[in-house]
This record gives structure tokens, sequence and C-alpha cells, in this order.
């Protein structure tokens, strides 16, 4: 008897199922199922992250032509030797394209880990001792997802001046509260499980309980919401580069890139806002891919 | 340890030899997501009488609910059948086409699950849900397929039915839930009903009452009856014949009077004394 | 429900309260924008005084709720006129742009992420998933550049980013504030032509950023109810495929409606970048130069109309939630 695999209306079955939504009909085909997206763009996330970190690291040490040398041949097209062109200022867009790596990286691990840190003690500690603390922070809190995001770390950041530090502590403090409600929503799901109680039990003080039993069980979900946040980070960034709030002038970062070259949009010369809109897109890119495939690996209803 | 192939339910019956509705052939398969590609499914063979309700016992991973599955061909994607037919009124289900098994889905075979609630769409009235099956299979009028849904509902004794149809499942209690969903499955009048697990997670006094309906629904209108459960007390209660499986294997088959007293596998006397069933005749 | 309501009122007091303290406390001195520049320091301090700015920061922050409750937002500093009627002039731009926006996000994201999820795993969904990524990956500003680049300066086939109109052409008279309709009410076809070319790039750009996360909702809680049990009932009774396929999308379609509730937020509160590439004279713009100039006034009066606007998005996902979800009301 042939082997056969079955079916039903297409749609994906519950409990063990592959995930395979084959079109119904007299089906005889023995096919297993196709690996999941997922790991392929998982893979490809970190692969990406870790070219760019690499990039940033060369950056320090080498560059084809110097990033800020101004005078060089104006506005050449992408080619040899300058492979993403130059722009009005005779810069060269693959170096200046190289060294933005370091800020905007920088910037966005350096947020992300302030405010992933800060927001889930803050939330952990919310979620845990519950009552008064938690409802404070919880106000505080709405009050400012309110607020439109881009606008509020626009007017934070133009109001204490330009500044890398700067970027980072006000972006890190804008993204803070969604750590925070996180990690409080995870603190209070598992609260009162088994193993709490028992470690209470044992004896455990308080916040030993909360810090090291109740947070590690939550840390899946939480890496997978980071590596999103990351990415909406590396956009604001870029967001505020490209109004010109931010970091000092002249100091190459793909958003203001991509501002200086907006002109040349209209004239022709596309290239030196194109090549960096690219690097956004990879960066922010692999970072959503991260997420998903994190997201899919700390899921328990996703069965590998 | 091998299965009774030579059994005929319908010898013993004492009324006129009637055909089976559904017989298992030596069906048998594995799950091709699994590593080694283990059966699990092995040489499953056992039939349904007509108008009989028939108990498929077992422990968790026995393969009844897969081998149930199997009846409507709508088991999980990722098994493949290595062998053995499926027969109901003589055709291969394994076989058919997807549009003939729609026709066969919910109209002449149907199916109740273990937890009615999950089973039944949240967003959607019970009279609605029944409704559709009711205009899918018999293509009734909006407002008669309405009346067909409260008269299933009066069936399985739901009170007040005409304000009941016009509920959502999260306003039913589990046993009422497990009511509508038999309801469901029996407002096309189909011919041979299969219950997975249909009492398991409610109250004893419910699970006796769902049982009780189950009973009765059958004898009233020579329904067949495959019940599938690990509860032997429910099998005792009502079951003419029954079929003990365990890792994929059927291991005895018989009438339920014979497994229950007369138990010939180890497996089942080992079943029968954890029950505590071994002291009623 | 009722409690929902009550919530406003904290948050936007403490919305504007914050506003305030931030707008005033950060923002640079706006008196340059009045004095003249070889202004000495009398007439510095006249300036400061008209503007209110001499009173300590607590009065001045009375004042501004007491006008605040009169209804009266302030004065702008760069435009001189007051800000409620700023806002006003300009909301039409941004929420005709928002709701073509939207539009698209919601006409194109929601089939795209069911196709994805029936046919998970297989080229449709790869392809949607990349495209939708594309959307939340790419900064706005920049799709807004390329399709520009590609559509008017290479092949020229629509207009370039010179706002709702072309330059010198005038619009028509005024019912509703949105050009599209208030031109077809004016009975005027070309103009309305002209408005819906101005259209199309920047609701392109804006709509895919909608669409991205749209199409990723969609599809997640899709799949999720694919693999439902009441989806296994459905098929157990025989029902066809577009049944069993409108059976779980009623219900994949509840975290979709919260997501077009934020992005509804976003678009209405004027995206600014998108509005900055294509002069598009909306709310977004209109916060940008009072950021870049300092006009606190203008700042805060937008910063509140974004926070209620949020607010109400919610709330009124709340209420569909109500209407569509029967377990909300038991």
């Amino acid at each position: 008897m042939t082997p056969t695999t079955r079916s039903a209306a297409g749609v994906a079955e519950p409990s063990g199922s592959g995930g395979d939504t084959a079109t119904p009909g007299p089906v005889a085909k023995t096919r297993r199922r196709p690996p999941p997206a997922g790991a392929l763009g998982f893979r490809i996330g970190v692969g990406l992250l870790a070219g760019y970190l690499v990039v940033a690291i060369i950056s320090y040490f080498w560059t084809p032509f110097d990033p800020l040398g101004v005078g060089g041949d104006v506005l050449v097209k992408p080619g040899t030797p300058y492979l993403f062109g130059t722009d009005r200022l005779g810069e060269d867009v693959f170096s200046r394209t190289m060294v933005a790596t370091r800020y905007d990286l920088a910037i966005t691990v350096a947020s992300v880990g302030l405010a992933l840190v800060l927001g889930t003690i803050l939330g952990t500690i919310g979620g845990y001792y519950g009552k008064f603390w938690d409802g404070a922070i919880m106000r505080a809190i709405e009050t400012f997802n309110a607020f439109p995001t881009l606008l509020f770390a626009m007017l934070i950041v133009s109001a204490v001046g330009p500044g890398i530090l700067n970027i980072i502590v006000v972006l890190a403090f804008v993204g803070l509260p969604s750590y925070l409600r996180l990690a409080r929503a995870e603190v209070m799901s598992r609260k009162t499980w088994q193993f709490a109680e028992a470690a209470r039990m044992v004896g455990c003080r308080s916040w030993r309980v909360a810090f090291r039993h109740l947070l590690p069980n939550s840390i899946g979900p939480l890496l997978a919401f980071t590596a999103v946040n990351a990415a909406w980070v590396a956009l604001i960034t870029a967001s505020l580069g490209y109004l010109g709030i931010g970091l000092q002038p002249g100091v190459p970062e793909w958003g203001s890139m991509i501002a200086n070259g907006q002109d040349g949009i209209i004239t022709g010369q596309w290239w030196v806002s194109f090549f960096p809109g690219m690097a956004i897109l990879g960066m922010t890119g692999s970072l959503y891919l991260l997420g998903d495939g994190l997201g899919d690996r700390f899921d328990p209803r996703r069965r590998r | 340890m091998s299965a009774d192939t030579a059994f005929d339910p319908a010898a013993r019956h004492s009324s006129p030899v009637r055909e089976p509705i559904l017989e298992i052939d030596n069906y048998g398969g594995y799950f091709s997501t699994s590593a080694d590609q283990a059966p699990v499914l092995k040489g499953i063979t056992y039939s349904l009488a007509r108008g009989a309700i028939t108990a498929i016992v077992g422990e968790t991973g026995s393969g009844k609910s897969l081998t149930a599955l199997s009846m409507l061909q709508i088991q999980p994607a990722s098994f493949v059948r290595t062998s053995g037919r499926i027969l109901f009124d003589g055709q291969d289900l394994a076989e058919l086409d997807e549009r003939t098994l729609r026709g066969i889905r919910g109209a002449r075979i149907s199916m109740v699950f273990q937890d009615a609630r999950a089973a039944l769409n949240p967003i959607f009235t019970v009279g609605r849900q029944i409704a559709d099956v009711c205009r899918l299979h018999q293509g009734l009028s909006r407002n008669d397929a309405k009346d067909a849904a409260i008269a299933a509902l009066r069936l399985v004794h739901i009170p007040d039915p005409e304000r009941r149809v016009r509920q959502y499942p999260h306003e039913f209690s589990g046993g009422m839930a497990q009511r509508v969903m038999i309801a469901m499955a029996l407002v096309c009048k189909p011919e041979l009903l299969i219950l997975d697990e249909p009492t398991t997670g409610l109250d004893v006094t419910i699970q006796a009452e769902i049982i009780a309906l189950i009973t009765e629904l059958c004898r009233e209108s020579d329904l067949t009856t495959c019940l599938i459960t690990h509860d032997l007390g429910v099998v005792a209660e009502t079951c003419d014949y029954a079929v003990v499986m365990r890792r994929g294997e059927v291991l005895e088959t018989g009438t339920c009077e014979q497994v229950l007293t007369a138990p010939r596998h180890e497996y089942t006397q080992q079943l029968l004394a954890a029950s505590r069933l071994v002291d009623d005749a | 429900m009722f409690t929902r309501l009550l919530w406003i009122v904290p948050v936007a007091a403490g919305v504007m309260t914050i506003t305030f303290f931030v707008g005033r406390v950060f923002s640079g001195d706006p008196t340059n924008l009045y004095a003249p520049p070889q202004a000495d320091a009398a007439l510095r301090a006249k300036v400061r005084a008209s503007l209110g700015l001499d009173k300590p920061l607590i009065n001045q922050y009375f004042t501004y709720l007491k006008d605040l409750l009169h209804g009266n937002l302030g004065t702008s500093f760069t435009t001189g006129r007051g800000v409620g009627s700023d806002l006003l002039e300009r909301m039409p731009a941004t929420l005709e742009l928002g709701t073509i926006a939207l539009a698209l996000g919601i006409v194109i994201g929601i089939p795209l992420g069911v196709v994805a999820a029936v046919k998970r795993d297989r080229w449709p969904d790869f392809m949607v998933r990349v495209f939708s990524l594309g959307g939340m990956a790419l900064p706005a500003f920049w799709v807004g550049l390329i399709l520009l680049w590609l559509f008017f300066v290479s092949w020229g086939i629509l207009p370039g980013p010179v706002g709702r109109l072309p330059v010198n052409v005038p619009g028509p008279p005024t019912v509703t504030g949105f050009l599209l309709v208030d031109s077809l009410l004016a009975g005027n076809l070309s103009l309305w032509w002209q408005a819906a070319r101005q259209l199309i790039l920047p609701s392109l750009t804006l709509g895919y950023g909608a669409l991205g996360p749209i199409a990723r909702v969609t599809r997640a809680s899709m799949v999720d109810a694919l693999e439902s049990e009441y989806v296994r009932t459905a098929v157990a009774m025989g029902h066809r495929r577009p049944t069993i396929w409108w059976y779980a999308l009623r219900n994949a379609l509840l975290p979709v409606l919260t997501m077009i509730g934020t992005t509804v937020g976003y678009l209405f509160s004027g995206a600014v970048l998108v509005e900055a590439v294509f002069g598009w004279p909306g709310v977004g713009a209109y916060a940008l130069q009072a950021i870049q100039n300092s006009d606190f006034a203008a700042l805060q009066g937008f910063v509140l109309y974004a926070a209620v606007l949020f607010v109400v998005c919610y709330l009124i996902v709340d209420l569909l939630y109500l209407a569509i979800d029967p377990r909300t009301r038991a």
C-alpha cells in the first residue's frame, strides 16, 4: 500500500500538526513538512546583525576613503572607485555609511539595553509587590503612553540638545514603559504559580523570589520583544537624524545622510539617500527577523 | 497480544445479522514529524455494529482518538498512512476525495469532541452554528434552519431552547455546552456518531447525565455510537461492545459483558483492577 | 466601560502638565522670535512681559490651565494666530491623507495576512512576510523619497512634493476641508483629479507603513484561529473552506482591530516624516515647525490634540470590541 498523506480542507490541525495547509483533494504526496520560515529568518537576522557589528568595528580602523573628507569629486555616480558614489560635499557615501553604522548600532544597543534593564526591574517590582507601587507606576506609564512616541522623542531631544548620550537616555526613557508593562504582566501571571509558592515556603525572601525565580521564566517573551523594540529605536534614531535633531551636524548618521541627499533626489542623484536607507532596512529588518525567531522559540504553543 | 481479527460483533446479536456500519481493517501509520518514524498505529482492526454503542477504551497514547479522527479523515496532516482501510458503506474513507468527505462529515458521520466550550466558535450564537450545519447539508432556508436548531436543542433536553438558541457558547456551562455539541452533531441525523471523551473534565453528576442522554438518543433512533473513553465506569454503564487499545494496537474486542467480566488480555485485567469495577457483574 | 471614559481626565491632565513643563523648562528662549535682533535688554524685558514669560513658572501653568478650560490653546509664536485655529486649519490635510492611508493599509493588509496564514510556510506566505517586513523596517521618509524618485523624477508620471495641490492652483470652496470631497461638491472634476494625483505618493508611503503591522498581526492571529478547536469542529461538520476561513477570520480580526486602533492614532496625529517629505501642510508638519522654532504654545496644543486622539482611538477600539466580541459583554 503506498503511503499517503491526508490533510483536511486546507486547514492546519491542532495538536501535533505540522502546520501543513496542503490544498485538499486526492493527494498522494509524501512530502514532509517544510522547515518553518522563522528558523531561516532567525539565522538571516543574526547573520546580518553580526555583519553590521563587524562593519562597525572595522570602520574604526579602515574605510575606503575618509568619511569626513570634504573636497573630493562631487556627486559621482556609484561605481569604481566610489562604491556608493559621493555626495554634494565630495564625501564617499560608502565610507560614511560604514561609519554611521557605529552610531546607529551603538545608540540602539545602549538605549534598548538601558530600557530593558530598568524597565524589567521596575516592572518586576510593580508586578510582584503589587497594590501601591504597581498602581503608581502604571498610572505614570499610561500617561506617557498617550504621547505619540516620535514626537515625544523629538521634543525631548531637541530640548536637551544634541549629543549621542542624550539620545541614548531619551530613547531609553521612551522605550522603558513597554518593558515595564511586559515584565509586570509576566511576573504577575506567574506570581501564584507553584514554584513561586514553593520558594516562599522554603523561606526565600520576597525579592529573591521575584528576581531569581520569577524573572528568568519570563525572559523568553521579553527577549523577543526586545528585538522588535530595538528595530523601533533604530528607526526613531534615523528619523531624528533625518530631521536634524540629535547628533552634531557632520557626524555621519544614516538618517541625516538621507536628509542630505534629499535635494539630490529631485535632480536625479539618487545614491546619496538610497544606500543609507538600505543600511537602515538591513539593520531594522534583521532585528525584526531576530524577534520573530526568538518569539517562535519561546512561544510554548509553537511546537518544533 | 494480537488483535482479535476474527471477531464479528454482529454474530453475537440476537437480532438478524446486520452488516457493521464501519470497518477498520489493518489500519496503520506514523507521524512524518517524528524523528524515527515509529508507527503510532499498528494493524488496527475493529468494526462498529449498526445501532449499537461501541466503546473504544484505552489510556493516553493508545491511538484511540487518532483512529477516530481518521474515520472522518481529519487527523493531523503529518500522519502518514502505511496500511489498511477504513470502510464505510463499502468505501475506503482514506481514498475518498475531499468533496465526498465533506458530504459525509456532519451528515452521515458526526463527531463530538472533548472540550465543548472550546469546540464551539465563541463569537457566533449557538443557534447560528447549528443552523449553518443544517443549511450546509440540507439546504434549508434561514428560518427552517433556525427551527431545526431549536428542535435539536430540545432533543438534547436543553430547557428553554428558543431563548438559548440565541446565546453564545460562553454562556453555557460545560455540561450544557456538551449537549449543544451533541445537538449540532445530530441535527442532520447522521448514521454514526463518534464521541471523543465527551465527559472527561465534567463533574461526575453531569457526566452521568450526558452518558444517559447519549444512551437515550442512541436507542431511540438506531444511531450507531462510537464512544471513546478511558473511563471503564462509563463503558460499564452503557456500551454494547468494547474495543481495548494500547500503544497503537487493538488488544481485544468483544461484547461489553465479555470484556469486562472475562477479559482475555492482561492489560484489560489491569485496567479493570485499577478501576475498581472488579466486583461489578 | 464608563470607567474607561473617566480615565481620559487624569491622563489628559497628566499629559497637559508634562507638556507644559517640558515645553517651558526645556525649550529655547522664544523671545528671540519676537524681539528684533538688535533689541537691548529693556526691550527684551518688555517683550518677555507681554508674552507672560516673566511670571514664575507655576503662575504660567495655572494661566495655561485656565485658558485651556476656556478652550483657548494659546497663540502660536510663529504664526501669530491661535493654536486652536491653526490646528483646525491643518487637521483636514492630515485626516484626508491618513484616511486614505488607513484604507490602503486595511484593504491590502488584511487579505495579505489571511493569504499568508492559509498558505503558511509556502511561497505566498514568504512573500507576504517579506513585503510587510519592508513596511515595518523601512523608514517612511526614505520610502517617500524613493517613490518620488521613481514616479516623479525618473518616470515623471506623478507630481512632485509640493503639497495638496499643484503650485498656484487655488483650492475649492472649503466645506469639509477634504479636497477630494470639496472639489466634487463644487463640481470641479479637474481639480479633483489634481488633488487626487497629489495624494497618491504620500498615501502610498504612509499606507505601506500601515499595512506592514496590519498584515503581520492578521497573519499571526489567523494562524492561531485556524489551529483552534472550533475550526476543527467546523471541519468535522463538513463545512466548505470559505466558510471555515470566515469562521476563523471573524475571530482573528479582534487583535487586528487593536492594531488598527494604534495605527489610526499614529496616522492621524500627523506622520511627521511623511508630511515633511511631501510638503504636506498637516498637523505633523505644524508640530515639527513648532519644535524647531521653540513655539511651545503650538507644541502644547499639538501634543494635547495627539494625546486626546490616542485616547479616543483606544476608546473606540474598546467600544468596537464590545460590539463584536460577545465575550466582552458577559
